[in-house]
């Protein structure tokens, strides 16, 4: 009686212990997933806040594990869990090209790129939008992944008829040496129309973006204009957020006549968003358009890319030109980054979703899988929300991993 | 019998070029053309200039033009899969909706790399993988890329220079086939009269 009693425990334990032992076998991939949903928050950008809102529909709703689905389960808790996520049992998936745990992203309201940043830095935000490249300090704990191309629209408005400005003129008329468009058009009854170049504020990666280019700070000129929304008058001005044209359009109180504006914005918004984009035109810079080609292939003077960034232990690629992403050991001062190609670094929580949201947006087409609303991959399903919101890809040529290009802050 | 004549001839010359006026549009709304049509690449060649003219946009609008391989009138159509991204480009805005622009147009793959389909020569073998299209649209639109309601879209194909160059298109001969109906039915009647 006893010598069965002992072997039936034996059976029982050898159950148990080999259910655990495949357990972990069962998530598709050990440097992210977990077996349990996460809750990402993501902030910062404006100018790229829709896209990031329009590939979080895309993630969020991708294919993955078959999931517990009742409720309350015993123990509690349990709901929404990969079936198998206690190592009791197999997921019965086997498609692990989606989002595997279901973990869920969401973007918070911009606040601008560089408060974006300095949250995700702080461990406010697990993720940041950025439409500018990184600074040269204070974040070198950041990887930027260029996830897009994007350019910059200098614009006028109202009846002013588009054309082409040089760099030396957009830099004249931010610094106040350039006062009348006689100077810009070449016509002396343009004499008496002062320009009105309008600022941005601050915050703003385009702002920094546009910085760059001019070789200063537009907001710095005494002629530059701020804007008035609630017609109170110059005291109550501010610099605008990117992108919307309807507080430039609206503010008659410190801008004199809308026709004599210039402002800049970003192309992909520009040409997304009418609304944003009011009466705006957009200019040529040094005689080239913007547009797809030009942006793409540099020839347009004002590109830029556009940012996914995260902490770079929590996602790194695994190794150069690869699409897959791990997480990164630390070590020695300065910090050295290296990939954690092993393993170490905790596999799950949000750390290991961060990790694979960041691996679907930079991924190859074919290690991508069918969206089950539309038929199509997630790649193409992707490609879509980036013409939707106005972007490209990064071109091929500029690409370092999967379809994204990354920039480590220094 | 010589007012019959010229009574026919006139009759077809005015025919002939009322049909070239509206060959090109099809129906009521916008149009384009796309010069040259076909367009003509040597061997090796994967871009090509051409004149894109459009009119019938809304008047200071925003204009779109992208190089797509189905209509949008196409129940499926998607911008962001059936058009190439990286020829989309904004001309200005004109106040009559009329306008013109510079364009290039590609042979071969979708140059981005990241759409499975491209524009060939009937001739071309399209790669593995792509799928071959011999008539794509440049498509013209205003105000935002998903308008299809005011889209032109404008087939057009490719050549290999060295190949066979298909006709005139009859948008240019029926005007010129008209005219030189009405100028010789013009001249019989003169030439009658002189005889009378």
């Amino acid at each position: 009686m006893k010598f069965k009693s002992l072997v039936a425990g034996a059976i029982v334990g050898a159950t148990l212990l080999t259910g655990i032992g495949t357990a972990g076998a069962v998530a598709p991939e050990p440097s992210g997933y977990d077996d349990l949903p996460d809750q990402l928050f993501t902030g910062g950008s404006d100018t790229t806040y829709r896209a990031n809102q329009e590939f979080d529909v895309v993630y969020n709703q991708a294919k993955g594990c078959e999931t517990i689905n009742g409720y309350p389960t015993t123990p509690a808790g349990n709901t929404r869990k990969c079936i198998g996520f206690d190592g009791l049992s197999t997921n019965p998936q086997t498609d692990i090209k989606g989002n595997w745990d279901h973990d869920v992203n969401s973007q918070a309201f911009p606040t601008g790129s560089s408060t974006g940043v300095k949250q995700l830095i702080a461990g406010e935000l697990d993720m940041a939008r950025s439409s500018r490249g990184p600074n040269a300090t204070g974040e070198s704990t950041a990887n930027f992944w260029a996830i897009g191309k994007d350019g910059l629209s200098v614009v006028t408005y109202g009846t002013r008829s588009p054309g082409n400005f040089t760099l030396a003129q957009l830099q004249g008329i931010y610094n106040c040496s350039i006062t009348t468009w006689d100077q810009i058009t070449g016509n002396p009854a343009d004499a008496s129309q002062v320009i009105e170049p309008v600022g941005m504020n601050s915050a703003s990666g385009t702002q920094a973006t546009f910085k760059g280019f001019l070789g200063f700070d537009p907001n710095a000129g005494a002629c530059v204009k701020k804007v008035d929304t609630d017609g109170a008058g110059s005291a109550a001005a501010f610099f605008p957020f990117e992108n919307d044209s309807k507080p430039v359009e609206a503010s008659t109180t410190t801008i004199t006549n809308i026709n004599n504006a210039v402002w800049w914005m970003s192309w992909a918004s520009f040409r997304a968003f009418p609304y944003l984009r009011g009466s705006a035109q957009q200019w040529t810079v040094n005689s080239v358009a913007p547009s797809a080609t030009s942006i793409s292939n540099n020839t347009y003077p004002f590109t830029r890319f556009i940012y996914h960034v995260t902490k770079k232990v929590d996602a790194t690629p695994s190794a150069v030109g690869s699409d897959d992403v791990v997480g990164a050991t630390v070590s020695g001062s300065p910090a050295v980054y290296t990939p954690d190609t092993a393993n170490t670094v905790a596999n799950g929580g949000k750390s290991g979703a961060v990790r694979e949201y960041t691996e679907f947006l930079c991924k190859n087409s074919t290690n991508h899988t069918t969206n089950d609303y539309t038929g199509n991959t997630n790649f193409v399903e992707l490609g879509n929300r980036y013409t939707l919101t106005g972007f490209i890809r990064v071109p091929a040529a500029e690409r370092t991993n999967g379809v994204c290009k990354i920039v480590p802050a220094p | 019998m010589m007012k019959r004549v010229l009574g026919a001839a006139a009759v077809a010359g005015v025919l002939l070029m009322t049909l070239a006026v509206a060959a090109p549009a099809g129906a009521a709304g916008p149009t384009g053309t796309v010069n040259p049509n076909p367009v003509a690449f040597a061997p090796g060649q994967t871009e090509a200039p051409v004149t894109v003219n459009w009119s019938g946009q809304a008047a200071n609008k925003l204009i779109f033009v992208d190089i797509c391989k189905k209509l949008s009138s196409d129940p499926t159509f998607n911008p962001g899969q059936d058009c190439a991204p990286l020829s989309s480009t904004n001309p200005f805005a004109t106040p009559t909706g009329s306008g013109t622009t510079a364009y290039t147009v590609f042979r071969g793959p979708d140059p981005s790399g990241d759409q499975p389909w491209g524009c060939f020569a009937a001739a071309d073998q399209a790669p593995a993988g792509i799928e071959k299209f011999t008539t794509c649209y440049v498509r013209v639109t205003n105000d935002s890329l998903f308008n299809n309601n005011q889209a032109a879209d404008i087939p057009f194909t490719i050549v290999v220079s060295g190949g066979v160059i298909p006709e005139a298109p009859v948008a240019i001969l029926l005007p010129v086939i008209g005219a030189l109906v009405l100028i010789g039915g013009f001249m019989f009647m003169r030439r009658q009269q002189a005889l009378a």
